[in-house]
């Protein structure tokens, strides 16, 4: 049954959360009366079947019949509100090398430079030497310019193969792993009946809190430091004066929590689950939760960038699957980490089952963030949700062509029904994944990925955070994004500009 | 496993200077022994020289470190435990650990993690008990000065100043206006909150400014923290605080003495284990996690067998340091191993004898000497369906004697093991690896070494045979240890070999230098690292012994503002 949820009070009435008037002057944004504009990334890893994947339609507008008997088949009654960029490859990739020292991890470079457009560093840690998408755009575009929110399902790997957020370059941001977190960081903001006066005893509450820190941190001021650790004090002392303000919706209370199906019970019973104790919590009720949770903050707009992560190295024991190896093995096609050799038996149908299992997921909280009414529209006409993948093919661990679908149209700036192809040289084409494997077995081969597609994802970057409403210091829209657009790093941006293509 | 952990142990191994000396230029001159002379190490011996005899003289040093570390997850967790008796794992609610500033998610996490934990504290009898010191009567005010001076100094691990004092009870005083209902338990939980969000709390700050030499020595409070989170990943005790403020931190003697009642404290166990797991490069998201077997090639192999043997190695180095008093070289040659009825079997063992807890038993030294020829070892360096001589021979050269091999070219690890004409897993592993690009590292170091090992198969069992050719196993190698080339028959030779040579002892200690201090090699640590080598090559110097130890450098009292040395 879709319920429509509504927020209540006008579209995007805000109300001022605890420390507003008392640290800071009211900003524009508390006068806003038109609705924000978010972006969630859905991320998946070890890439998918591709030529099950993209839609009949390579290049025009969809109906329900170019979705039916695809991955995406869920949402063939949606397709009124979706846009595939067809044609877009990730850059930097490959073999380059970065101050004439070479690295190169197909895994590591889908992670580290998916969001980032940089180069991932040949030395150390292998952290990308950039900032990433979602950082970008909540700085751009958060009215209290807090960082993004990024989550992960189950744990996350604290590596660059874990990694998708860089707040800057070579500083990854962990993504947070546990619903109850991100639960009651949300309460804090909820306002029950009415608005937080200066009165309230909250709002004393926690500037006399602040004041007995600041003074903490004042006394370490004093002393004979290194500039690093003046730098750790000073960067503390701003965090204690920037971020204490939240604006917050009328709608960010604990009924609407509830409408979505969060209370204390449901969160903490999704949040038992994780690596090495229960998985199988963690992808079914802990992801779902997720998902609510984003939703909600979207609601309470405490956040535009989301960005939620689905680990790789799983084995699927959930919702009718139980597979013998985990995905990234199955994605090999030989069900380890190594490259060639035999397939498994099947293991094209257990690719399928995983693909379909997330494409549920997508459309899931497609559906759930399409059935809040804002205004006179849908909270999905109000946001770019995107299915952003690690790899295109996962054997061939190839990054262009790559697999993506936007639902939503960021209040109307993106092309909605359509399947755009951004490289109109020739047919892109759905790719090779079937090829080598059979039902007995049969051997891996390398010609699983496919050509073409290669115009830089910086532009599809570019196009969302225009979409998203940001500006740059002069207040004119955004035009690059990223360090690099080609293979070689050092080049940085050669084909600048939004994908005029893809505008309404 | 800590992010800095893993930070240190892959830095260590590409280290060119570890096989010998690090010629010391230091970042503090060498006059820096001060009053003391000699850095005071147990059981006597000058300060370092050269371990093999060649270029000597490191120069002693404190290096620069930050005055303000923050607690790590592990001593987040544990420090609360000791400090309000909630054992819930807090540090859940905290962002991953890092050295850098405290940023939005790090900040938000601290706020959650107090405002749950000091709702908890008040909740909790037992925990209510022990963080309210007394009964409040008349207005509360003497209690709440009570609660603020000593809660306070416990939480801050040092007496509270009166303006502190002052401004925390200010809270109290204005609990009207502050909480729901104005009642001391809710004014409590507003001090306990604050107390937790405090930078003083949240950082072992080393702030005393008592100059000794162009350093610092650390106040009697810094050195009882330093000991406590070195030893305990928490908190001083009771002990430790009274010390301090009886003044009776200041010499090595005394801390020597502290550091030895701390190491036989059940809370020091957990701290050796970490440093073990980091050492075989065990725990999550390492190799020893979530790997399968060819169940053709062994059929007995199940998921639930990977945590036992990760945990039979972990009962290893904690018997072998605890109950046996070992060395380094025990380590690496003890025939002693900890079974149950699944694991039995891998070492020959029949698994009806055992039950479900790991027992100790006595192996064949000859053939299983030491962890390195464990199955939890062996497995883990192991592929799906072969023993891989190249993970093992890698890892022992790596990370047990500390060569500098350097990173394989791009896309090595995708080279194809070919097999046409070849019967042993040694000559693919060779011919694999005959590349221009892969035969300098490979056929002189890495290999040799790993083909010693080559009679344990891909879950650790003894093998004298391959299984898909029967061709029969060669282990004899010529191995390098260091600047010297060692022939081996095999296991037994090799695990002598390594545990007898200076690179591995040399590699040991400056990774429990690491470990314990928290930061990478560095000059001014070389001191301290030589002089445990020498005495770990001595012999009878035992791990417990090393441990202590490393509380009797001079960095370990004195500390340097500066430029920071890499953590």
């Amino acid at each position: 049954m879709k319920r429509r949820l509504f927020l209540k009070g006008a579209a995007g009435a805000t109300l001022a959360a605890p420390f507003l008037a008392s640290l800071r002057q009211p900003s524009a944004h508390a006068a806003e009366t038109t609705a924000p504009r978010r972006m969630v990334i859905f991320y998946t890893q070890n890439g998918c079947l591709t030529d099950r994947w993209f839609p009949k339609v390579e290049n025009g507008a969809l109906d329900a019949a170019a979705l039916t008997g695809t991955t995406l088949d869920g949402l063939k009654d949606l397709t009124a509100k979706l846009l595939f960029p067809r044609g877009l490859s990730m850059y930097p990739r490959g073999q380059y090398t970065v101050n004439g020292t070479a690295y190169f991890d197909p895994h590591d470079q889908g992670m580290g430079s998916k969001l980032t457009a940089a180069p991932i560093d040949p030395t150390g840690d292998h952290w990308a030497m950039g900032r990433s998408l979602d950082h970008v755009a909540a700085e751009l575009v958060n009215p209290g310019k807090n960082g993004p929110l990024v989550v992960s399902v189950g744990n996350a790997f604290a590596n660059v193969k874990g990694i998708l957020s860089y707040k800057a370059p070579l500083e990854p941001y962990a993504p947070e792993t546990k619903p109850t977190n991100v639960y009651s960081q949300l309460t804090g903001l909820f306002v029950d009946g009415g608005a937080m006066t200066e009165a309230d005893y909250r709002v004393k509450r926690g500037k006399s809190v602040i004041d007995l820190v600041s003074a903490d941190l004042s006394t370490f001021k004093r002393l004979n430091m290194s500039s690093a650790d003046q730098q750790r004090v000073d960067d503390w002392l701003a965090l204690l004066r920037e971020t204490e303000i939240q604006v917050v919706t009328a709608a960010c209370n604990k009924d609407t929590a509830t409408m979505l199906g969060i209370t204390d019970a449901d969160v903490k019973s999704a949040s038992g689950g994780g690596f090495g104790v229960d998985l199988a919590t963690a992808f079914t009720l802990g992801g779902d939760m997720m998902m609510k949770l984003m939703a909600l903050t979207m609601m309470c707009d405490a956040n535009r960038s989301i960005v939620l992560q689905w680990p790789g190295f799983v084995k699927f024991n959930w919702d009718g699957i139980k597979h013998d190896y985990d995905h990234h093995g199955l994605s090999h096609r030989n069900g380890s980490a190594a490259v060639g050799g035999t397939c498994v038996p099947g293991v094209l149908d257990s690719l399928n089952q995983i693909d379909n299992w997330y494409a549920g997921r997508y459309a899931k909280l497609v559906n759930l963030v399409n059935s809040i009414v804002e205004g006179d529209r849908t909270m999905l006409d109000n946001s770019a949700v995107m299915w952003l993948p690690e790899l295109a093919d996962g054997n061939a661990h190839n990054n262009n062509n790559l697999p993506i679908v936007i639902a939503g149209s960021a209040g109307g700036y993106l092309k909605q029904g359509v399947s755009v192809s951004l490289d109109s040289t020739k047919t892109l084409g759905t790719g090779n994944s079937e090829a080598g494997c059979t039902p007995e077995g049969g051997d891996v081969t390398f010609g699983t990925g496919s050509n073409g597609g290669n115009v830089p994802l910086n532009k599809l970057y570019v196009t969302l955070l225009n979409a998203l409403g940001a500006k740059d210091e002069a207040g004119a829209p955004i035009q690059t994004f990223g360090v690099a657009d080609s293979n070689d790093p050092v080049a940085g941006i050669t084909k600048p500009g939004e994908l005029a293509e893809l505008k309404a | 496993m800590q992010s800095w952990d893993k930070r240190i142990f892959i830095a260590a191994a590409l280290l060119a200077g570890c096989q010998g000396n690090l010629k010391g230029s230091g970042s503090g001159p060498g006059q820096g022994n001060g009053a003391t002379g000699n850095p005071g190490l147990s059981g006597g011996g000058a300060p370092g020289t050269g371990v093999q005899g060649g270029p000597s003289a490191c120069v002693p040093g404190v290096p620069g470190t930050s005055q303000l570390p923050r607690l790590t997850h592990t001593q987040y967790d544990n420090t609360i435990r000791d400090l309000l008796g909630l054992q819930t794992q807090p540090s859940t609610m905290l962002a991953p650990d890092t050295v850098g500033s405290v940023d939005q998610r790090a900040w938000d996490g601290y706020k959650l993690a107090a405002e749950t934990l000091s709702a908890a504290a008040l909740s909790d009898g037992t925990a209510r008990a022990r963080a309210i010191p007394c009964t409040p009567t008349g207005d509360g005010a003497a209690c709440a000065h009570q609660l603020v001076s000593e809660l306070g100094a416990r939480a801050f691990r040092r007496p509270l100043t009166p303006e502190e004092v002052t401004r925390f009870e200010g809270l109290y005083t204005d609990r009207a206006a502050l909480t729901a209902k104005g009642t001391f338990d809710e004014a409590a939980q507003l001090i306990i909150e604050a107390f937790l969000k405090s930078p003083s709390f949240l950082t072992r700050a080393e702030i005393a400014e008592v100059p000794e030499g162009q350093y610092f020595a650390l106040s009697g409070y810094e050195v009882a923290s330093r000991l406590s989170y070195m030893l305990w990943s928490s908190m001083p005790d009771d002990a430790l605080f009274a010390a301090a403020k009886d003044g009776q931190l200041s010499t090595s003697a005394a801390i020597l003495a502290q550091a030895q009642r701390m190491l036989a404290d059940p809370k020091a166990r957990s701290m050796v284990s970490a440093f073990h797991d980091l050492y075989a490069h065990m725990g999550p998201g390492t190799r020893w996690q979530g790997y399968t077997r060819d169940p053709a090639l062994y059929p007995a192999f199940t998921d639930a067998l990977v945590p036992l043997l990760s945990q039979e190695t972990e009962r290893f180095f904690d018997y072998m340091v605890f109950d046996k008093h070992a060395t380094f070289q025990d380590l690496l040659t003890s025939p002693v191993a900890f079974v149950n009825a699944s694991t039995a079997p891998i070492y020959g063992l029949s698994g009806a004898l055992y039950g479900a807890d790991l027992a100790a038993v006595e192996l064949d030294p000859a053939q299983r000497p030491g962890v390195f020829t464990r199955a939890g070892f062996l497995a883990a360096n192991s592929l799906f369906n072969r023993s891989s001589a190249i993970l093992r021979g890698a890892f022992l050269q790596k990370q047990v004697l500390c060569r500098d091999i350097g990173a394989p070219p791009p896309g090595a690890e995708s080279t194809p093991q070919p097999t046409e004409g070849l019967t042993t897993n040694r000559a693919r592993t060779d011919a694999q690896t005959a590349g221009n690009a892969c035969v300098g590292c490979h056929h002189t170091l890495i290999n040799p070494t790993g083909f010693a090992l080559e009679s344990f198969d891909a879950i650790g069992a003894y093998q004298s045979n391959e299984k898909d050719t029967g061709a029969a196993i060669d282990t004899n190698a010529t191995v390098a240890l260091g600047t010297a080339n060692v022939n081996v028959k095999g296991a037994g030779d090799l695990m002598q070999a390594i545990a007898k040579s200076p690179e591995a002892q040399h590699c040991y200690a400056q990774k429990w230098v690491q470990y314990a201090y928290q930061r990478q090699p560095n000059p001014a640590d070389a001191c301290t690292v030589e002089n445990m080598t020498t005495k770990l090559t001595q012999g009878g110097y035992t791990v417990a012994n090393l441990i202590t130890d490393l509380t009797q450098s001079q960095s370990f009292r004195l500390r340097a503002v500066g430029s920071e040395v890499a953590q």
